[in-house]
C-alpha cells in the first residue's frame, strides 16, 4: 500500500501539528498561561497518524492517556482540542473533560480514558454494534504496553475473538508504563505475541515509521472491515517526555537511550525518506510547516479568548 | 374483570419481550441468558433462559445476535454493553449477582456514568444501557450504585412494578442499574398485558397513613407493608412509601409524607453504613428537621458479613417485627 | 467546696418555678444570708437567700422555668472551678422556705432543657408558645407538634391579634393564672350548678356584728367572711367537696382551708384561711382583712397562699349574678358568689322585699356527681339563710 501525495502531505502536516501543539502548550505553561499539557505525545506521532490514515469518520477510535495526538489524527477540530486543554467552554467537551475525556462522536473519536485498559471493553461494544449494524465500520482501540497487563485486555481480546468483532487492538508500546520498563512488567518480548493466546493475528511494527504503521494498521483494518475479526498490532515507539508533563525521565531512563530514539525521530525519518525518494519537495514541507504555525497560533488565541464554562455548564447534565 | 396474574420473573420476561419487539436496537447480553450459547447447530436452544428465567424464550424469537450469551468476563461484556450503547444500541445486560460488581465496577463508574457528560459537547454520547442484577443476602449493595452520579438505580417490589420499571429503564437514555431481588422471583401479582411504563425517579405511596412514614424499596416495601399491618393492631396508622427509584431519589414524596406524619422509619436490606436508608435519613433531617416529632430510625442489615447458612439467613435482614419495633420506639 | 443553688420547693404542690431575677451578678461575691435570686411561681414571688458565702456562678438565665430541685447556679470558693454536672448527685436545697422545712430535692435530677421535637419547636416559634408551659405526650415525655397545637387551641393563642389591636404579654402572675386555668379546664370534667340564697337574715346579722366588732375588734365583717364560714361548716359535713384527685384515687382532706380569690393588678391571687372550720367568724374576719391587705401590697407569704382545699370567688360587686368559676387545681370545687340585690320574692306566702344572691358552684365531675354537689350547695344556702347557725357556733 502506498500513500498518495495529498495523504503524504496530510501525514507530515499532522505529525508536525501534534508535535507543535505539545510544544506550544508547554511554552504557554512556561509563560504562566492557565492551560495544561498533560501527557505529551511527542515522539509517537507516527503511530496515531499512520493508523488514522486508514480510518473513515464513521469508524470508531478509543484512545487512552496520550490522547491529544489521536484526537487530532482522527479528525477532531484543533480549536476544540486546544480550548479543551485550556478548560474553556468552546472545548470539545465544554471544558469538562480535558485531555483524556474529550471526544467528538461525529468524528468517530470516542475519547481517551483515565483508567488503563478501561477502553478495551468499550471497543468490544462499538465493534459489536458495528457488526450488528453490518455497515463495515471498524473500531480501533489504542492502549499502551501497561494496559496489556490488565485483565480487561485479556477479557476483551478473548471476547473480540470469539465474537469475531471488527476491532483493531492497537498497542502503542513506548517502553514505559509510567516509570516501569516493559522488560520488567511484560512477560513476552513482543506484546503482539499475546494474540496467540486468543487465536488472532498479532503483528509488531516500527512505530517510528509512519508508512510502516500505515501498512500494518491498514491490513488489520481491512481484516476487520471484511468480517475476519480482530488483530493485535503492536507499534514500538518512544515518548520524548515523561509520563506526564514535569516527570523527570532521567530518574528511570538513560540519556543515551533517549538520544538513540531521538535520532530515529519519526518526523526526521519521514522528511528524509520523502525527499530522497522525491515523493514530496522541500517546498511542500515548508508550506506545511507554515500552515501548522498559523493553525497553532490561531487555536491558542481562540482558546485564550474563549470564556470558561459557568458552574451550571460544568456541573450540569448529571443525566441526559 | 380480575387482572391477569404473573410471577415476577414472568413479568420481567414479558417486558423484555415486548421492548425487543418494539425496538430492534434492544439487545440482551449476559451469562447464560440463552444457555448453551444458543447452539442451534447442535439442536440446543434456550437451555437456561437466564440463571433465573428472566430471559426465557427470547433467543427463540430474536436469535443469537440479539440474545447473546457471554463468557464469564464481566469487565469485557459489561463494558461492551456500554460501548454498544455509545454506538446507538440499547443493551440489557445481566450482572448475575450484585456483588459481582467487584470485578467490573470500573466500566460503570468510569465509563457508563460519565460518557454522556464528558464525551462531546454538541453531539453528546448517550449510554442507554440497563444493567440488570440480582440482589440477595450476599450482596444488596444499593449504596455502591446510588453513590455514583450519572447512574440511575431502580428497585421494583412486585410483578407489576418490575414490568413497568423495566420498560421505562430500557427506554431511558441514561445507564440504569436494575436491581431485582431474588426474594421476589416467584412473587405473583396482577400484571397488565399491554406495555406500560412507571416513571423513574418517582416513589409510590403504597399505603396512606397519618402516624408514621415507613420507606421501603424492593422487597423491603413488602416488609414495610407487613409491619404496617402489625402496627395497625397497635392503633398506629402507618404510611408506606415504595421508593421504586433509588437514584434519582424522589425526595419530594418522602418529605411531603414526613411533614404530615412527623415520624420516619427507613428500611433497607443493604449494610447500614452510607446506605440509602442513612442517606434518606440525612435528607429528611436536613430538609424536614422542623417537622420531626422523633428521631429518624433506620432498619438495615447488620454491618457484618451475612451468614451463608440459609437457616440462619432470616436473622440477618430487616423483618416486619424489627420494622414495627423501630416504629413503636419513636411513637411511644 | 461548691454549693449548688437549686429551685426551692415553696409549698406542697409546687413543681417548678421561674428564676425571675438575679440579685447578684455573675462572679459577684455573695455573703451568707443575702438574697441571691428571685423565684416566681404561679402563686408567689420569693427571694432566695444564700445559706453560705461564695462567688456566684449563674447557670439559669432570667425567665427560665426550672423544676423543683433543678440547678440554678453555684456558690464557689474563690478560684474554684465550676463542678461538672452530675445527675446522680442530688443537689442540696439551699433555699429557706418560709414556715416550712426545706424538702429534700428529688433524687432523680432534673433536666433543665425542655424535651421537645423539632416539629414542636417550630410550631412553638410560629405560635409564640413557651414550651415549658406545654405538657409532652411523646416518647419520654417529649413535646410533640400536636401537643403545641392543642395548647394553642386551648389557650386561644392561635387567633392573631385584631388589626390595630393591642398585644398584652402574658407574664408573671397573669401567665401563672393563664396556665392554671387552662390546666384546670383540660384536666377536669367541670360543671357548674347555681342556687339562689335569701340573704336577708345574713345582712341583718352582719350589721349587728359590725356594730359589735368594728370598734372593739377593729374589723368589719364581710359577706365573704360569712360565706367562708358557711362553706367551712358545710365542707365538714360534705367531705367529697374537700378533696383532691391523685391518679386513680380521691383523697378526702383532713384540713379545711378555704381560699378567697383576690383581684390584684395583673391577675388573681388566692390567699387561704387555714382550718376555717375550726376558726370563729371573728378570727376569720380578722384574718381575711390582713390577707387582703397583704395581697394588694404583694406581701403574701408562701404559707398564705398554700394548701388551699376549696376556693371562694366573688364577682358580686361587679353586678354579676351567676357565673361558672373555674376550679383551682388540685382542689375539686369552687364557689362563685354573685351580687346581693333586693328583689321582690314570695316569702311566707306573700310577695316581700328580700335580699337575694346567687351562689354558683363549679366542681369536678370526676370527684362527685351532681347530687352530692347540690347537697353541699343546699347546705351552704341553709346556713346563710339561718345565720344563727354561724352565730351559735361563734358563741360556743
Amino acid at each position: 500500500m502506498t500513500l498518495k501525495r495529498e495523504q503524504l502531505i496530510w501525514a507530515y502536516e499532522m505529525m508536525v501539528l501534534i508535535r507543535r501543539l505539545e510544544e506550544s502548550l508547554m511554552d504557554a505553561v512556561a509563560q504562566g498561561k492557565p492551560t495544561y499539557v498533560g501527557h505529551p505525545y511527542s515522539g509517537q506521532e507516527a503511530v496515531a497518524v499512520g493508523v488514522c490514515a486508514n480510518l473513515n469518520s464513521n469508524d470508531y477510535l478509543f484512545s487512552s492517556h496520550r490522547a491529544k495526538g489521536w484526537a487530532l489524527a482522527k479528525g477532531l477540530d484543533l480549536n476544540k482540542v486546544v480550548a479543551e486543554m485550556w478548560g474553556k467552554v468552546t472545548g470539545a467537551s465544554m471544558g469538562r473533560g480535558g485531555e483524556m475525556q474529550m471526544a467528538d462522536a461525529t468524528a468517530g473519536y470516542m475519547g481517551g480514558n483515565v483508567v488503563v485498559a478501561s477502553n478495551l471493553p468499550l471497543a468490544c461494544g462499538t465493534a459489536l454494534a458495528a457488526k450488528l449494524r453490518g455497515k463495515g465500520q471498524v473500531t480501533v482501540c489504542q492502549f499502551g504496553d501497561g494496559a496489556s497487563n490488565q485483565g480487561a485486555f485479556h477479557e476483551s481480546l478473548n471476547l473480540s475473538a470469539i465474537w469475531k468483532l471488527p476491532v483493531v487492538w492497537l498497542c502503542e508500546n513506548n517502553r514505559y508504563a509510567e516509570s516501569t520498563p516493559v522488560e520488567y512488567a511484560v512477560s513476552v518480548p513482543n506484546i503482539a505475541e499475546r494474540a496467540k493466546a486468543y487465536n488472532i493475528p498479532g503483528v509488531t511494527v516500527d512505530g517510528q515509521d509512519v508508512l510502516a504503521v500505515y501498512d500494518a494498521a491498514g491490513q488489520a483494518v481491512k481484516r476487520a472491515r471484511t468480517g475476519e475479526g480482530p488483530t493485535l498490532v503492536e507499534a514500538k515507539t518512544y515518548r520524548y517526555y515523561g509520563h506526564f508533563f514535569g516527570d523527570k525521565t532521567t530518574r528511570y531512563r538513560t540519556q543515551e537511550e533517549e538520544a538513540a530514539f531521538r535520532a530515529k525521530d519519526c518526523i526526521l525519518q519521514f522528511k528524509k525518506k520523502v525527499l530522497e525518494q522525491e515523493l514530496l519537495t522541500p517546498k511542500d514541507l515548508e508550506s506545511a510547516d507554515q500552515r501548522v504555525e498559523v493553525k497553532i497560533a490561531g487555536a491558542m488565541k481562540f482558546a485564550e479568548e474563549s470564556r470558561y464554562p459557568t458552574v451550571e455548564e460544568l456541573l450540569g447534565d448529571v443525566y441526559v | 374483570m380480575p387482572g391477569r396474574e404473573l410471577a415476577y420473573w414472568q413479568a420481567h420476561v414479558e417486558a423484555l419481550h415486548q421492548e425487543m419487539q418494539r425496538d430492534p436496537t434492544v439487545i440482551v447480553m449476559g451469562e447464560d441468558v440463552a444457555g448453551g450459547a444458543g447452539r442451534t447447530d447442535k439442536g440446543i436452544i434456550d437451555a437456561w433462559g437466564g440463571p433465573f428465567g428472566t430471559t426465557r424464550g427470547l433467543i427463540k424469537e430474536f436469535g443469537a445476535d440479539r440474545v447473546r450469551d457471554t463468557p464469564i468476563s464481566e469487565t469485557a461484556f459489561i463494558g461492551a454493553a456500554v460501548g454498544a450503547a455509545m454506538a446507538g444500541y440499547r443493551p440489557w445486560v445481566e450482572l448475575m449477582y450484585a456483588h459481582f460488581i467487584g470485578v467490573c465496577l470500573d466500566q460503570l463508574l468510569n465509563n457508563a456514568a460519565r460518557a454522556h457528560r464528558i464525551l462531546g459537547s454538541e453531539h453528546k454520547v448517550k449510554v442507554p444501557i440497563v444493567v440488570k442484577t440480582w440482589l440477595h443476602v450476599e450482596g444488596i449493595l444499593y449504596a455502591i450504585f446510588t453513590h455514583i452520579p450519572g447512574l440511575k438505580v431502580v428497585a421494583p417490589s412486585s410483578p407489576y412494578t418490575v414490568k413497568g420499571l423495566l420498560i421505562s429503564s430500557i427506554r431511558d437514555d441514561n445507564p440504569v442499574i436494575f436491581c431485582d431481588n431474588l426474594a421476589l422471583l416467584r412473587m405473583k401479582g396482577e400484571v397488565p398485558e399491554e406495555p406500560y411504563t412507571i416513571p423513574i425517579g418517582k416513589a409510590d405511596v403504597k399505603k396512606e397513613g397519618k402516624d408514621i412514614t415507613l420507606v421501603g424499596m424492593s422487597n423491603m416495601t413488602n416488609v414495610c407493608m407487613q409491619a404496617a399491618e402489625k402496627l395497625e393492631k397497635d392503633g398506629i396508622n402507618a404510611e408506606v412509601i415504595d421508593l421504586l427509584s433509588l437514584s434519582p431519589l424522589d425526595e419530594d414524596t418522602i418529605l411531603a409524607s414526613v411533614r404530615r406524619t412527623k415520624h420516619l422509619v427507613v428500611v433497607d436490606e443493604d449494610y447500614p453504613r452510607c446506605s440509602v436508608a442513612k442517606d434518606i435519613a440525612a435528607v429528611v433531617a436536613d430538609k424536614a428537621f422542623d417537622y420531626l416529632d422523633a428521631p429518624i430510625k433506620t432498619v438495615n442489615s447488620p454491618h457484618a458479613v451475612p451468614p451463608y447458612n440459609r437457616f440462619l439467613e432470616h436473622l440477618y435482614p430487616p423483618n416486619p417485627e424489627k420494622v414495627a419495633e423501630a416504629a413503636r420506639s419513636i411513637l411511644r | 467546696m461548691a454549693v449548688s443553688l437549686v429551685m426551692p420547693m415553696l409549698g406542697d404542690v409546687m413543681e417548678k418555678g421561674t428564676v425571675s431575677r438575679w440579685f447578684k451578678t455573675e462572679g459577684e461575691w455573695v455573703e451568707k444570708g443575702t438574697p441571691i435570686f428571685e423565684v416566681t411561681t404561679d402563686k408567689i414571688t420569693y427571694e432566695v437567700e444564700a445559706v453560705d458565702a461564695g462567688v456566684l456562678k449563674q447557670v439559669t438565665p432570667v425567665g427560665q422555668v426550672v423544676p423543683v430541685g433543678g440547678l440554678v447556679g453555684y456558690l464557689l470558693a474563690k478560684g474554684e472551678p465550676v463542678p461538672a454536672v452530675s445527675t446522680a448527685e442530688a443537689p442540696a436545697a439551699v433555699a429557706k422556705a418560709p414556715l416550712k422545712e426545706p424538702e429534700p430535692a428529688p433524687a432523680h435530677a432534673v433536666e433543665a432543657r425542655v424535651k421537645a421535637s423539632p416539629a414542636a419547636r417550630r410550631a412553638a416559634v410560629e405560635h409564640k408558645v413557651d414550651l415549658s408551659q406545654v405538657v409532652g405526650t411523646g416518647p419520654e415525655g417529649r413535646i410533640t407538634e400536636d401537643d403545641v397545637i392543642k395548647f394553642v387551641e386551648a389557650s386561644g393563642k392561635a387567633k392573631a391579634a385584631p388589626p390595630g389591636g393591642k398585644t398584652i404579654a402574658l407574664t408573671g402572675i397573669r401567665k401563672a393564672v393563664a396556665e392554671r386555668m387552662w390546666q384546670s379546664l383540660h384536666t377536669m370534667a367541670q360543671l357548674t350548678i347555681a342556687m339562689e340564697v335569701d340573704m336577708t337574715d345574713a345582712v341583718k346579722l352582719r350589721e349587728r356584728l359590725i356594730s359589735l366588732w368594728e370598734k372593739a375588734e377593729n374589723v368589719r365583717v364581710t359577706y365573704t367572711d360569712l360565706i367562708i364560714k358557711a362553706v367551712a361548716m358545710a365542707l365538714k359535713e360534705h367531705p367529697l367537696l374537700n378533696s383532691t384527685i391523685a391518679g386513680d384515687e380521691l383523697h378526702l382532706l383532713e384540713d379545711i382551708n378555704v381560699g378567697m380569690a383576690v383581684a390584684i393588678e395583673g391577675g388573681l391571687i388566692v390567699p387561704v384561711v387555714h382550718h376555717a372550720d375550726k376558726k370563729g367568724l371573728l378570727d376569720i374576719a380578722k384574718e381575711t382583712k390582713v390577707l387582703a391587705e397583704k395581697a394588694r401590697s404583694g406581701d403574701l407569704s408562701l404559707n398564705d397562699v398554700s394548701r388551699g382545699t376549696f376556693t371562694v370567688t366573688t364577682l358580686g360587686v361587679h353586678d354579676v349574678e351567676i357565673f361558672t368559676p373555674i376550679v383551682n387545681p388540685p382542689e375539686v370545687a369552687v364557689l362563685g358568689v354573685g351580687r346581693l340585690v333586693e328583689k321582690p320574692v314570695v316569702y311566707k306566702g306573700e310577695i316581700a322585699r328580700r335580699m337575694m344572691m346567687y351562689l354558683s358552684l363549679s366542681f369536678d365531675h370526676r370527684a362527685m356527681d351532681g347530687v352530692p354537689a347540690a347537697a353541699f350547695l343546699r347546705r351552704v344556702k341553709e346556713i346563710l339563710e339561718r345565720p344563727e347557725l354561724i352565730y351559735l357556733f361563734e358563741k360556743r
